[in-house]
């Protein structure tokens, strides 16, 4: 009958003799060791012992020898696989001369779930803030944290329900839903603004749970809080932060914008959203795609090309260009991008865009204006030139035209007919040059585009328009230009300054006897330097500070449009140079610096 | 035998007047500089004038004020809307057909005769 009960038993049973060796051994130890019986019996069983533990078995099993009763205590033994079981003995001591009986049971799973849940718990006592109560609240037991983070010692909080560190901050309504949820049996969780001893507020997030007995009764509550207290300031300090941010932003009218290079997902600031009109969705965020439809056609490859270099090249770029918001308004706007780095590599790329679309347009209006001016003061120009331009090609065409009439007189008088017809090729180039200065400085500068020239060919070609006028007052312009000189310019603004200045010192000399205008060019380190220096009578000296106004002259009713000087000093200036008048050895002088190109 | 007096800035076109006018039996006298011009015409008056309008620290209307009323004065002219004050005998256009000069000069020998 036992037999039966020694088999199906689960714990291990086993006799042995006092040499130390199984006499016998159950089924069950096969199932949890891995042997067969027969290994079992075969060798000593400290064998199977593992070697921390054979020093105590011997002395246990010595001591059951010895007669000490029954005992209890536990070991390791080796499976086959090499792992170890913890077994729980429970022997009996022998008479003397009989065998030992000995009862097992392997806890290895037990002793592992034990070890780990005293891990957790030691964790969680050094880490979190725990707190236990009796079904009624009362605290019972506090940890550590929880004392450290209170400011109470442990006596002061035993006793004591947890308002002794309320704050207030929360309603009664608050604490009632939670009361309601724990006593139904349901673990509560939220976040809780406490109070510390000494007044100041912390903040902790808690899991509120209820302990039951064996009856299934609530008997306590346990409590477990994560200081949020760092986060929660950071977190208003953040808040406060964007919402200055934001509230500057929408001031300024600057949006920020990031974007992942991995996938092309855009974070907008509230201003982006705002600025393009588009609808803000907070369960999805914008990609590139529709970021750049938020542009208007001839501007979507400008900013597609922009974006592209500056994820995959690194490039930076600033540009200002025409948007077409969500509800399809088209209007001006800034916008500039760089990359961000991490391990060397471009993870995302950041910029702002801001609207500009009131500056712009009154920048385009006032360049339309300008254009407008500069054309009228080249008309100007155009109308004195004239006459004496109609007085040189007249001039040459009367010779041509009198020295065909005469050619049939030279055809027996060879020299005579090869001096005429050289004449009339001189004459022929005297037209042609006439022309083609007129032509160049007539041409429209709408679309002006600035490119490397040489500044000698630019003076060159305004004395050459100027010569005529010159001629009339018998100036001689007395040139020392270097020929070397580039500068990145829209040669034709440059030569309409050149030409204004040169009729003007013209104009200014005509009156008196000493009639002499230089143009000198020197280099000032990173600028070519003009100077235009004429004998005239100069401006008077309570008048200098009005010269670059527009509409401001010295001429005589009719002569003058006033034009000339403001114009020409938007223009040196729109070429990032200076105009600038000054006396030179009582002569006056006006000077040109614009930037070297190299 | 008709004095004539040519007076322009344009050298070339002295040479070609001298060349044309020649055989014209007229006493032909060019002049580049209007100073000249005037001290010559002052001392012996010419029968006819011709001068430019455009010259320096002169124009036509000054060299026409400074000799002898009676002189024929013709202004040669390339410029576009020249306001003289002047009252010229005629006023020449450049380019001129020297058939319109020899109009002139016909006019004045037949006057003359």
């Amino acid at each position: 009958m036992f037999d039966k009960f020694f088999k199906l038993s689960r714990d291990l049973f086993c006799v042995a003799n006092d040499e130390g060796y199984f006499i016998e051994v159950n089924p069950a130890f096969t199932k949890v060791l891995g042997y067969s019986k027969e290994e079992l019996l075969s060798k000593p069983f400290a064998e199977f012992v593992h070697p921390d533990d054979f020093q105590k078995t011997l002395n246990e099993t010595q001591n059951l020898i010895e007669g000490q009763g029954t005992l209890e205590f536990e070991n390791r033994y080796i499976h086959k696989d090499g792992t170890y079981r913890i077994l729980s003995w429970s022997c009996s001591a022998p008479q003397k001369g009989e065998y030992m009986y000995a009862v097992a049971r392997d806890v290895t799973a037990i002793r592992a779930a034990e070890s780990k849940l005293s891990k957790i718990k030691d964790s969680l006592g050094r880490h979190a803030i725990i707190a236990v109560t009796d079904e009624k609240g009362i605290i019972t037991d506090v940890n550590e944290k929880f004392v450290e983070i209170s400011g109470y010692s442990k006596e002061e909080l035993i006793g004591k329900t947890h308002r002794v560190v309320n704050s207030g901050a929360h309603t009664k309504e608050f604490f009632k839903n939670m009361w309601e949820k724990i006593s139904s049996g349901e673990s509560w969780s939220g976040v809780i603004q406490n109070r510390h001893k000494m007044g100041h507020f912390y903040f902790v997030y808690s899991i509120l749970s209820p302990v039951h007995n064996t009856q299934g009764s609530i008997e306590g509550y346990i409590s477990i809080r994560i200081d949020m207290t760092d986060y929660i300031n950071l977190k208003f300090a953040y808040e406060k932060t964007y919402n200055v941010l934001n509230e500057t932003s929408a001031i300024a009218k600057v949006g920020g914008w990031e974007m992942d290079v991995s996938n092309g997902e855009l974070t907008w600031t509230d201003e982006t959203f705002r600025i393009l009109e588009v609808e803000k969705n907070n369960s999805s965020r914008p990609m590139l795609p529709e970021g750049l439809e938020l542009f208007v056609e001839e501007c979507k490859p400008i900013i597609e090309k922009a974006v592209s270099d500056c994820a995959e090249r690194g490039i930076p770029y600033s540009l200002e260009l025409e948007a077409k918001s969500a509800k399809g308004r088209v209007f001006w706007v800034y916008t500039n991008g760089k990359a961000n780095y991490k391990d060397g590599k471009i993870v995302t790329i950041s910029g702002t865009i801001q609207d500009i679309d009131s500056r712009k347009k009154a920048e385009l209006a006032l360049e339309k204006e300008r254009m407008k001016s500069l054309h009228s003061l080249k008309l100007a120009s155009l109308g004195e030139m004239s006459a004496g331009i109609a007085h040189e090609i007249n001039n040459p065409l009367t010779v041509i035209a009198g020295t065909i009439n005469l050619l049939d007189r030279y055809k027996d008088k060879p020299e005579k007919f090869k001096e005429k017809l050289c004449a009339m090729t001189k004459s022929c180039e005297r037209i042609e040059k006439i022309v083609n200065s007129l032509k160049k400085f007539s041409r429209s500068s709408d679309n002006t585009e600035k490119k490397v020239c040489n500044l000698f060919q630019i003076i060159n070609d305004s004395l050459s328009l100027m010569e005529i006028k010159a001629k009339t007052f018998e100036i001689d312009f007395k040139v020392d230009v270097n020929e070397q000189v580039s500068i990145f310019c829209d040669e034709l603004e440059i030569e309409q300054v050149v030409v204004n200045l040169l009729s003007n010192a013209i104009d200014s000399v005509a009156e008196v006897e000493k009639r002499e205008i230089q143009i000198i060019s020197t280099e000032d380190q990173e600028f070519a330097v003009v100077r235009i220096i004429d004998s005239g009578l100069g401006i008077p000296e309570d008048e200098v500070n009005r010269i670059f106004e527009p509409f401001y002259t010295t001429k005589a009713i009719g002569l003058g449009t006033g034009l000339g000087l403001s114009i020409s000093k938007g223009i040196i200036e729109d070429h990032d140079g200076e105009l600038s008048y000054s006396k030179e050895g009582g002569k006056t002088c006006f000077q040109i610096k614009l930037p070297i190109h190299k | 035998m008709l004095k004539i007096f040519y007076l322009d800035d344009e050298e070339l076109l002295l040479d070609l007047f001298l060349d044309y006018f020649e055989s014209e039996n007229t006493d032909l006298h060019t002049f580049l500089s209007p100073e000249d011009a005037i001290q010559a015409a002052r001392q012996s008056p010419p029968d006819i004038f011709f001068f430019f309008f455009r010259m320096p620290f002169m124009n036509g209307d000054d060299v026409a004020f400074a000799v002898d009323e009676d002189i024929p004065k013709y202004l040669v002219t390339g410029d576009i809307n020249i306001k003289h004050k002047y009252k010229f005998d005629g006023v020449i256009n450049k380019p001129y057909k020297y058939e319109d000069i020899s109009k002139i000069i016909e006019l004045h020998q037949k006057k003359r005769s």
